[in-house]
Order: C-alpha cells, then sequence, then structure tokens
C-alpha cells in the first residue's frame, strides 16, 4: 500500500492543476481564480523582503503580467508556485535595491483596509494567543520569521517554491524550517497563554 | 541530560522533522497573524485580473519606474495631475495624468525611444486609442476615471524580440 496523503492540500493541488491547464488553453477565468488564489502568497514573499506596502503592491501585479507569456511553458502547480515565487523575490529585490525603502504608506491606502472599527494595533493583538505568538516572532532572526511567514502561507509545505522564495538549496529548507519552528516553539512554551495547552 | 538528535545531512529533503499538530497550529496561526497585520490591500486582486485581462499574452512588462509620483495603482488622494514613467528593455513611456473640469482625465504621453507607434488605453468601459507621433508623444483624452492599463503595439517587421505588445501594471487614473 502507498502510505496516505491527507486529501485537502491533495485535492487543492488537483484543483490548481486543473486551473492551469485550463488558463494555459486560454480560459481568463481560470486565470483570475489562480490570480485571487495565489496573490496572498505572493504579497507575504515580498513583504518579507522589507518593502513597504505600495512597492509590493507594484511588485505583485509585475510578477503576474511577466507570468502572461511564459504560462504555457509551466506544467504543474509545483512549478507555477516556484516560478511566481522567485520572479516576486527577485523584483522584490531589484527594487529595494535601489534604496527606497521606506517610501510612505498613502493614508488612503490604510484606510482601504477592511476596518471594523477598532484600532490597529489592537486588531493585530487580537487574543493572548496572538499577542503571544507574535512576541515571540518577533524575537526569531529575520532569516527565520522571512522563512515561517512565507512557509505559513503554502498550505503544505512545499519546499520547491519555499526554497525558490529564500534563495535557499532546496534540501535546506526542511532543516531550516524545523529549526526555525523548533525555535518558536521553545518561545512559546515559555509563556503562559501557550503552555497550558 | 540527552544529546539532542544528531542533526540531518542539510541536502535531503526528507531528513526534517515531519510536520506535527502543533506546528500546523503555529503555522495557521502565524498566517493568521500576518493576515490580520498585513492584508493583501483591498483592490489588489481585482486590479491583477483586470491587468491580465490582455488578447495577447505574449507580452512585455513595462515596470513603474521607482521615483514615479505615484501610489502604484492604489486610489490616491487630491492631485490634479501627476507624472507616471514606465521602463521595459527597449522602450520607455511617460505619462503626465490630469484631471479635467469634467472629471474624466486627460493623458499626455510620451515614448522614448521616440516612434510612432499604437497606443491603446485599456479602461474598465472599453479601449480607447491612438497614434503616437514621429517624436513619440501622444495624447489620450475623455478616460474614465478608474483602472486602466497601457498596451503599446510595437512594429511586426522588427526581430522576433521587437514585434511584442509592451503593457504597463494597471494603474488608478
Amino acid at each position: 500500500m502507498t502510505p496516505q496523503v491527507a486529501p485537502a492540500p491533495d485535492d487543492r493541488r488537483a484543483h490548481l492543476a486543473d486551473l492551469l491547464l485550463s488558463a494555459r488553453d486560454g480560459s481568463r477565468e481560470a486565470l483570475h481564480q489562480i490570480v485571487a488564489e495565489l496573490t496572498p502568497l505572493l504579497w507575504h514573499v515580498a513583504r518579507a523582503q522589507g518593502l513597504d506596502a505600495a512597492m509590493c503592491d507594484d511588485v505583485v501585479q509585475t510578477t503576474w503580467l511577466s507570468l502572461l507569456r511564459n504560462l504555457d511553458q509551466i506544467r504543474s502547480p509545483e512549478a507555477l508556485r516556484a516560478w511566481l515565487v522567485t520572479v516576486v523575490r527577485r523584483e522584490a529585490r531589484r527594487v529595494g535595491g535601489v534604496g527606497v525603502r521606506e517610501r510612505p504608506v498613502a493614508v488612503d491606502s490604510l484606510e482601504s483596509v477592511p476596518d471594523d472599527g477598532r484600532p490597529f494595533d489592537e486588531l493585530l493583538m487580537e487574543g493572548e494567543r496572538g499577542t503571544a505568538l507574535w512576541r515571540a516572532v518577533r524575537q526569531l532572526s529575520q532569516r527565520c520569521q522571512e522563512l515561517l511567514r512565507v512557509v505559513a502561507f503554502v498550505e503544505r509545505p512545499d519546499y520547491e517554491s519555499v526554497a525558490a522564495a529564500l534563495g535557499m538549496p532546496r534540501g535546506s529548507v526542511g532543516p531550516t524550517r524545523g529549526r526555525c519552528l523548533a525555535k518558536l516553539r521553545n518561545l512559546l512554551m515559555s509563556q503562559p497563554e501557550w503552555s497550558t495547552t | 541530560m540527552t544529546p539532542g538528535p544528531v542533526p540531518a545531512p542539510l541536502d535531503e529533503p526528507g531528513s526534517d522533522e515531519p510536520i506535527d499538530d502543533l506546528d500546523l497550529a503555529i503555522l495557521a496561526g502565524l498566517a493568521d497573524l500576518y493576515r490580520r497585520a498585513d492584508p493583501v490591500p483591498a483592490g489588489l486582486v481585482e486590479r491583477i485580473q483586470f491587468a491580465v485581462d490582455l488578447d495577447d499574452l505574449d507580452v512585455e512588462v513595462c515596470r513603474l519606474r521607482d521615483d514615479s509620483d505615484l501610489v502604484p495603482a492604489g486610489a490616491r488622494g487630491q492631485e490634479e495631475s501627476r507624472t507616471v514613467t514606465f521602463d521595459s528593455t527597449n522602450l520607455t513611456i511617460m505619462i503626465t495624468i490630469s484631471v479635467v473640469p469634467d472629471d474624466t482625465v486627460r493623458l499626455d504621453g510620451w515614448l522614448a525611444p521616440p516612434a510612432a507607434l499604437r497606443v491603446e488605453l485599456r479602461t474598465t468601459t472599453g479601449h480607447l486609442s491612438t497614434d503616437a507621433d514621429e517624436r513619440g508623444r501622444f495624447v489620450i483624452e475623455s478616460v474614465p476615471r478608474g483602472l486602466a492599463q497601457l498596451v503599446v503595439r510595437t512594429p511586426a517587421d522588427g526581430t522576433a524580440d521587437d514585434d511584442r505588445s509592451v503593457v504597463t501594471p494597471s494603474i488608478v487614473m
């Protein structure tokens, strides 16, 4: 018997594979769905590079436009993720390299963030566990923060695209992720909000 | 005290510890935190979906230049005009966007190097097109406010690399 794979990521992979096939056949609807599905991952990869929101907005859009003429050469969901993540990171570095890292975020772009009436900080720190997690994450190295942020947006850690995102050899992503997660667990376990479970 | 496990060789993908439920909970918690703290900007997905709706996908991307007076694609406040520059390998497009009294937008553009090329503006209500003159200048008037994207048709008689359309990201007029 072959080992069982959890159904959810498999379904999702199959779904993305179908969308990719349709998009390559010219379906705009399929391409739209792919954009909706993978833009959050690309956003967080770009943001993990330290660019401000306005720059990331542009970098993510440029990445999708660059995909268009390469679409017919991309054959699998893994290849699609890896391609997108590689390009978004390269684009982010290209922009970030010029040194304009702190362009102010326009006020109205903050206003466009869905707002349920509470202050931003409070939203961020909602829940004691959330607060504890945030405190712990901030104590990790930049490298670990970046890696875990990206891994968190790949449903089942897809080492190839994560490795591409972080410019690491593929084989070291697993162990590095393991080390970063282990550090984070240790930090969390020293906090009452998490150690009680 | 027992020593920890011997670190696995770095070049074996399967050598890391399997992810357990606590790891998954932590990762889910992280995703949730980042989603709250730093959400994908409202409208970004829609702006991208608009931008990729091109007839011809064999396009070259013209990137927003870094010093452009624009928060890319984001709706922005009260300026009456602003200048935005886009660069691709072989073409630079500079546009000045002005709001005119009837609340439409006028677009004054320059192509560099100068060339009399076909310029199309895709908007959410249709396409507006014009030809740049031999100095590379073009004007598009009565542009509805909202999302728009420039497509410059480069000549089909050049080399393979020259006959692509050049497209900009979508921006909010």
